[in-house]
């Protein structure tokens, strides 16, 4: 089938696989009568930045509970739905198991076991949260690295739990589920003071005028708090977001409430009443009053709804797979999967620039972005070197790579906003853009260059057909990226100090950061020297890929964990695990590619 | 001298560094910054107790340090081939010279110390975190003369002769760290003036990590001009100055951080910590200064905050922190007259791996074709 | 015989330079994209072969060389030059019809080695480049056969090596000794009849480089395709390491000279000689010997000045500042950390003084005199789960140098009492000369710790007086801490 092989027909199909895939895992939202799609793309201002609603609730959801969706009673709820219920049916919502705890202690402080269920409701802590309220006010004291395990448990469960509390109190007056009428009546009771004061004197008040001007106030101070306490900023006005409590406190000087408070109050109504025609109505009504939506918020909902990374971490799995069985049979799946890597590549960087201009920021600013960059990174030296050397191990590589940064970076999501906002020293674009960007390319070279030493290693001794050309060749081309790893690390580094320098006025700190910089510098410079000393050459080149390997993932992650145990819980301590598993794993390759090489099946 | 420009010492170098760089970075989660640098890098080894007995395991980060230097010299001299397609080794290598020199000049020549400066308050010094001194301060007129004797010159029972005053001190008993406590001295040493008799020191182990700050206690016994003056207690747990009549007038003495004076007052107008609205995420610290001249009286204001320092007069001030509930900034100073060498390194080995990777591919592609 | 590239180098090979021009067009005219030289004139047809030949394994002589271009040069005059292919065809036709070897060289006397051949017991080694050879050889006198032509002396034009006058019957004497060498793998041999060989080639095909892995792929190439050999891993390390050895030392052999100089070195058995080396490097050394020898020094003195610079007393004037000049010590304590409203309310014995407090958790410090001793008394609270007893029995074990405790010692060591409203459990260590009783309670998920410590007698005078604290304390309404 000749139609089969021509380059535009499968670049074709594999957009269309690509494509399908994405519409697979986009996100959708159960048949309700309110629009909850649309509600979702309502802007609001969320640590710090302006973002969709939508993201806010997957956020927030993806925090607690640890998943995308929470299950209650078997049945899955959405974000969105979950975020609404929250706010109009709170005492419903209370009953929903979301938080995650995994700390038996904080189980026992509750009465009950581990056994009984990993995931804790809202009620279930409400008589304890003095208590715990306490506990963190001591905890908040000790250093982070010396705290026990029970400690930082408990640390983050105060954060969900005050998380919790304060989006319920989004669209709230204090009392319960915002009605209309309380909002009404405020402002009824605002504008009457506003009369008070114009008429001058609280002395020719009646008793039931009185009683009113102490309501007034007694709500006012409920509002004050709330609006200092308020995590989600709804309503926007000439001097930024403000909360809904202070939209509503608005009446005082402007006699009215800000409309879009009002809005937001009659969504929760409608959504009570499950009225979902009036639902539509006030959501327009509301982005009418915020519009122009920037197009970074739509943007942002548009990447929330289809995860691109996520499907493109599927596409690249297929790719590995695809290869693997085109080594052992099917050569003519080769083609196949490099288009598909080419249409992945393409999705890939769209995320990434994305995320760019969602963020106004240089595309590596947190752990996570840098796990996407540097899965990108290797993908994009992969698909070079495929142009130059055709054999299809460069693009088993990105496969792998892109696989593995991008499961990683998913995990990693779960931490927070992703595209959270830069703390004050980190506050420079320029060298975010060159420091940063330039260590993170040189992760990805070494990580390439430790793959190849794999492959290196695995054709040498497990296969027969290895030729001594084909060894060459590889080994050529190992020596070429890493040249490239140690020009990118060695430059990131130097830029790091620079940084440094300018900011804390020593170039050099022996920060540990700092640190595992500089051992990936020096283990490529030691590669390059041993070489020249006639130390090692071909397979000795493999070994020391394979162990650069280690040295990079200790610097790119385990500089964070230093202070980490064994015997913890909690995701940065799980990550810890998987990163024990994965030098061992190295270490083995190791120890197989220093086996004498009169074990080797290969002629070499 | 083959030897010394061997590759093999440059890889077995390497690697030795390799291995310290990695444990001191395991080291400073237990026992800080500081100290881990103190225990890896200076002196000739790294010590540590096997069985109870302390023997030297490793060479320090400051032998190995030096040996690559000499190597690198030396394989300057004797291996290297000069030609064009070696220009970008020979850049490389020149800048690693050039940052070494650079970092031993640090090491031996930089100086930092921190201004702690509340609202609205002025200082005319900065102190140091580390070092300690004894001050001996002297009314002048309107002026206070004041002796600096730094800390690591006393020696336990060493006289040490201070002329400027006329006097003679020698430390009798010094605690690196110590615990003060409000009783009567227990008798065990003789002559003692001042709040020495009112206190008594008990030793306990120093603090190793970076946040507590080791409170170091002496008795000093002061000699004018060959006459006993008797035993002062100095320690840094407590801000009292001594009063000390000498010969040569009555003089304060203490044990205080050691301070830099400058030729210029440092005025805190406004310190500002702005967070993202609704979070607690800091967006920016930042330090309104006024600096005045102290002899010409001319001043100018100047913003300090992150990743903009202010440099005036060879020192470099950084905004490092804040307390007091966000009134009272912190400002790191730092003096390094060496600053220049890791740029001009930077640069040089920045070029030369350019150029040296630039010709790698240039030559790759000739082959090709 | 098929015509192939590899009859061409067989034809160079066995120095037939008309059956390899028959066998070239050939190929040239089978279709194969092969360049034909135009020119007229000597020099540009002969850099023209030697383009064409460039990369040839095996390489060529330049004897060959010569002969191909004198021949060529021939024919294109003969011939007139047409389109490719069928210019080709006429050269063949011409050249199956006519012996041009007549053109080649010319035998003429036994030439007397140019100069004395030792000097001072040293082989003299005599400097004949290419150009003066080919001025030799070019004029042609009568027309022997090409083989007797390779049997001329006119080898002994090359310089003579001790071992003997080298001439092109030789060189297949010089193959021979190349393949024995090999067979027995001997390595200075082996070298030996390469670079004698590679004397011959425009383009000697040995490795030039001085890194270690490109001289080992090199070697093991060349002895692949130019002598059809596979040789063992052990020789091909030891050749490889004696190369770069001789590289190192001696510089790449990129002219006639050093190759020469490296036969030298090879048969003498290795080593710089030292006449070899040279004034030059000499004078080299010594200075260099001398800057290593300052710098070492450098270092010794430097390691002495880090206690140098900053260690000097120094006088300066300022205006004058406040100074703290009360001695009533009260006054002068720093604040205690840490020191939040306490949640006991307990009353402190008389003789019990209040101190400063040491660290974060310090929630209350005393120190009590016995006699000449003094005991101190640390009350310290953490947040945590319930008390970990065992570790924290083996802390206290340790810092009292005992070792540590199992779980059933725990139960000896430890007991559980009710002091007036509290559950403690009391610990007593002592170690003979110091001793520790601490009670440990767990109040509101913060566990504290009353610790007495010091001289063991004393302590154990002191503990009735914490219990007596503990007894009569009482609860205290905090406010909630931020």
């Amino acid at each position: 089938m000749t139609w089969m092989t021509s380059r535009w027909v499968q670049w074709g199909i594999a957009c269309i696989a690509v494509g399908l895939i994405i519409l697979g895992v986009a996100k959708s939202f159960p048949k309700s009568p309110v629009n909850l799609d649309k509600a979702s793309q309502l802007p609001v201002l969320h640590g710090g930045r302006e973002k969709p609603l939508g993201a806010v609730a997957l956020n927030a959801l993806m925090v607690i509970n640890g998943h995308q969706e929470v299950t209650v009673k078997g049945k899955r709820i959405d974000a969105m739905t979950w975020f609404f219920d929250m706010v109009a049916f709170p005492e419903k919502a209370n009953e929903y198991p979301v938080f995650r705890v995994y700390h038996p202690d904080i189980h026992a402080m509750l009465g009950r076991t581990l056994e009984d269920g990993k995931y804790l409701s809202f009620n279930q802590f409400v008589p304890h949260l003095i208590k715990i309220d306490q506990e963190y006010a001591k905890i908040s004291k000790i250093d982070r690295n010396d705290r026990s395990a029970y400690q930082r448990a408990l640390a983050q469960l105060y954060s969900q739990l005050r998380m919790y509390a304060q989006l319920q109190q989004s669209v709230s007056m204090g009392k319960g589920v915002v009605s209309l009428e309380d909002i009404g009546r405020f402002e009824t009771l605002s504008q009457f003071g506003h009369a008070l004061v114009e008429e001058g004197g609280v002395a020719s008040l009646t008793n039931d005028e009185l009683e009113q001007v102490g309501q007034l106030v007694s709500q006012f101070k409920t509002l004050q708090q709330l609006d200092a306490d308020a995590l989600l900023r709804i309503v926007p006005s000439p001097q930024g977001w403000i909360s809904f409590q202070a939209g509503v406190l608005q009446s005082l000087s402007s006699h009215r409430i800000h409309p879009v408070a009002f809005g937001y109050a009659s969504l929760v109504q409608d959504y009570r009443k499950g009225d979902g025609v009036a639902f539509s109505l006030h959501l327009e009504a509301i982005t009418k009053q915020v519009s122009p939506i920037s197009p970074r918020i739509s943007l942002e909902y548009w990447m929330t709804k289809y995860p691109f990374f996520y499907a493109s971490m599927i596409v690249y799995v297929i790719v590995a797979l695809g290869i693997l069985v085109a080594w052992i049979k099917y050569d003519a799946l080769i083609p196949w999967m490099y288009r598909l890597t080419g249409v992945t590549f393409f999705v890939h960087t769209f995320g990434l620039a994305a995320r760019i201009y969602i963020q106004g920021r240089p595309p590596v600013t947190n752990l996570y972005s840098s796990s996407v960059f540097v899965g990108w990174a290797a993908v994009l030296i992969c698909v070079v070197l495929e142009r130059y050397f055709k054999n299809s191990i460069q693009l088993l590589i990105a496969a792998i790579m892109g696989f593995v940064t991008l499961i990683i970076a998913h995990h990693l999501s779960f931490q927070g906003d992703t595209l959270e906002m830069m703390q004050a020293v980190l506050d420079s674009n320029f060298w975010l853009s060159t420091h940063v960007i330039t260590i993170t390319l040189g992760y990805s070279a070494v990580f390439v260059l430790g793959f190849l030493g794999h492959i290196y290693l695995f054709k040498s001794i497990f296969t027969k057909t290895f030729t001594q050309d084909d060894e060459s060749s590889l080994y050529r081309l190992m020596m070429g990226v890493a040249a490239f790893a140690l020009l990118l690390s060695t430059i990131g580094t130097i830029l790091g100090g620079i940084w440094a320098d300018q900011s804390w006025g020593r170039f050099w700190g022996w920060d540990p950061k700092e640190n595992g910089a500089l051992l990936i510098v020096l283990w490529l410079a030691i590669i390059f020297h041993a070489r020249l000393a006639g130390m090692v050459k071909g397979r000795g080149v493999a070994v020391m890929a394979v162990f650069a390997n280690i040295v990079t993932a200790f610097s790119w992650f385990g500089v964070n964990m230093l202070g980490v145990g064994l015997h913890s819980y909690g995701f940065m301590d799980s990550m810890f695990q998987w990163l024990i598993a994965f030098v061992m794993i190295e270490l083995i390759v190791i120890w197989i590619g220093l086996a004498p090489k009169r074990m080797w099946r290969s002629q070499l | 001298m083959k030897f010394l420009s061997s590759l093999r010492l440059t890889v077995i170098c390497l690697t030795f560094l390799m291995a310290l760089v990695f444990f001191t970075t395991l080291a400073q989660v237990n026992v800080g910054v500081l100290e881990a640098k103190r225990q890896y890098f200076s002196g000739f080894f790294v010590w540590k107790s096997v069985f109870g007995v302390t023997i030297p395991v490793f060479p320090s980060g400051i032998v190995i340090g030096w040996v690559l230097f000499v190597n690198l010299i030396a394989a300057h001299f004797t291996r290297f081939k000069w030609g064009v397609d070696k220009v970008g080794i020979w850049l490389i290598h020149s800048g690693l010279i050039v940052l070494l020199i650079g970092s031993a000049c640090t090491y031996y020549l930089a100086d930092e110390t921190q201004m702690v400066l509340p609202e609205g308050q002025s200082a005319t010094y900065s102190e140091s975190q580390q070092r300690l001194e004894v001050a001996l301060i002297k009314e002048v007129g309107d002026t206070h003369q004041v002796i600096s004797i730094p800390y690591e010159v006393l020696k336990l029972n060493k006289p040490l002769s201070v002329p400027q005053a006329g006097i003679v001190v020698i430390p009798r008993v010094m605690y690196a760290n110590s615990q003060l406590l409000t009783l009567p001295p227990d008798g065990t040493i003789a002559g003692l003036m001042g709040i020495a008799r009112q206190l008594q020191v008990r030793e306990i182990d120093v603090f190793k990590k970076d946040n507590f700050r080791n409170i170091s206690s002496v008795y000093l016994e002061v000699l004018d001009d060959h006459r006993p003056k008797g035993v002062y207690l100095l320690s840094n747990g407590i801000e009292v100055s001594q009063a000390l009549a000498l010969e040569s007038g009555n003089w304060w003495i203490s044990l205080r951080a050691f301070r830099d004076y400058n030729p210029y007052v440092m005025t805190l107008k406004d310190f500002r910590h702005d967070v993202y609205p609704g979070t607690q995420i800091p967006k920016n610290f930042s330090s309104q200064v006024v600096v005045t001249d102290s002899k010409t009286g001319q001043s100018f204001e100047s913003i300090i905050y992150m990743n903009h320092p202010l440099r005036h007069q060879g020192k470099t001030y950084y905004q490092a922190s804040f307390s007091d509930n966000s009134t009272t900034s912190i400002l790191q100073v730092v003096h390094n007259p060496s600053w220049i060498f890791p740029y001009l390194a930077s640069v040089l080995m920045g070029v030369g791996l350019i150029v040296q990777f630039g010709l790698h591919i240039v030559k790759a592609r000739r082959k090709k074709s | 015989m098929a015509v192939n590239f590899i009859s061409l180098s067989q034809r160079i090979k066995d120095k037939d330079p008309q059956g390899f021009l028959i066998s070239y067009l050939q190929l040239v005219v089978a279709g194969k994209p092969l360049t034909l030289p135009t020119s007229d004139v000597y020099d540009t047809t002969k850099s023209a072969w030697e383009t064409i030949l460039y990369g040839v394994p095996g390489g060529y002589s330049s004897l060959f060389l010569i002969q191909l271009s004198n021949i060529w040069l021939k024919i294109v005059k003969a011939i007139p030059e047409s389109s490719h292919p069928e210019f080709a065809r006429r050269v063949l036709t011409y050249l199956e019809t006519h012996n041009l070897s007549e053109l080649a060289i010319p035998a003429s006397e036994k030439p007397k080695p140019k100069g004395k051949t030792h000097h001072k017991g040293r082989p003299v080694i005599d400097h004949l480049d290419d150009h003066q050879l080919e001025q030799k050889i070019q004029t042609p006198t009568a027309h022997p056969t090409l083989n007797s032509a390779l049997a001329s002396p006119q080898a002994s034009a090359y310089d003579s090596v001790h071992t003997g006058t080298l001439d092109f019957s030789k060189e297949s004497d010089n193959d021979i000794q190349l393949n024995q060498a090999l067979h027995a793998e001997d390595v200075d041999a082996f070298l030996m009849s390469v670079l004698t060989k590679s004397l011959y080639q425009i383009k000697p095909n040995i490795p030039m480089s001085s890194v270690m892995d490109i001289i080992y792929y090199q070697w093991r190439d060349i002895l692949m395709t130019e002598f059809n050999q596979v040789p063992s891993e052990r020789f091909l390390k030891l050749l490889s390491k004696r190369w770069f050895n001789l590289m190192t030392q001696n510089g790449l052999p990129n002219s006639r000279d050093k190759i020469k100089a490296l036969i030298y070195i090879v048969q003498k058995g290795g080593g710089i000689s030292q006449q070899m080396a040279g004034k030059s490097m000499q004078k080299k050394r010594s200075w260099w010997q001398l800057f290593m020898k300052a710098l070492t020094g450098c270092f010794i003195v430097s390691l002495g000045l880090t206690s140098g610079c900053r260690e000097k007393i120094s006088t300066y004037t300022i205006p004058k500042e406040p100074l703290v000049t009360d001695v009533s010590v009260m006054a002068s304590f720093k604040a205690p950390t840490g020191q939040e409203a306490l949640p006991f309310k307990w009353t402190v014995p008389k003789n019990w003084v209040a101190l400063a407090a040491q660290s974060s958790f310090d929630r209350a410090r005393f120190s009590v005199s016995v006699g000449t001793d003094t005991v101190t008394i640390a009350i310290t609270s953490i947040a945590g789960g319930p008390p970990d007893l065992l570790n924290n029995l083996n802390r206290w074990r340790g810092q009292l140098k005992m070792s540590p405790a199992t779980q059933a010692d725990l139960n000896s060591s430890l007991k559980s009492i009710q002091l007036g409203d509290f559950p403690i459990y009391w610990v007593s260590l002592s170690n003979g000369t110091e001793g520790f009783e601490i009670a440990i309670l767990k109040h509101h998920d913060e566990n504290w710790f009353f610790k007495v410590s010091g001289p063991h007698a004393a302590v154990r005078q002191v503990a009735p007086q914490l219990r007596t604290l503990i007894s009569t304390m009482t609860h205290q309404h905090s406010e909630a801490s931020e």
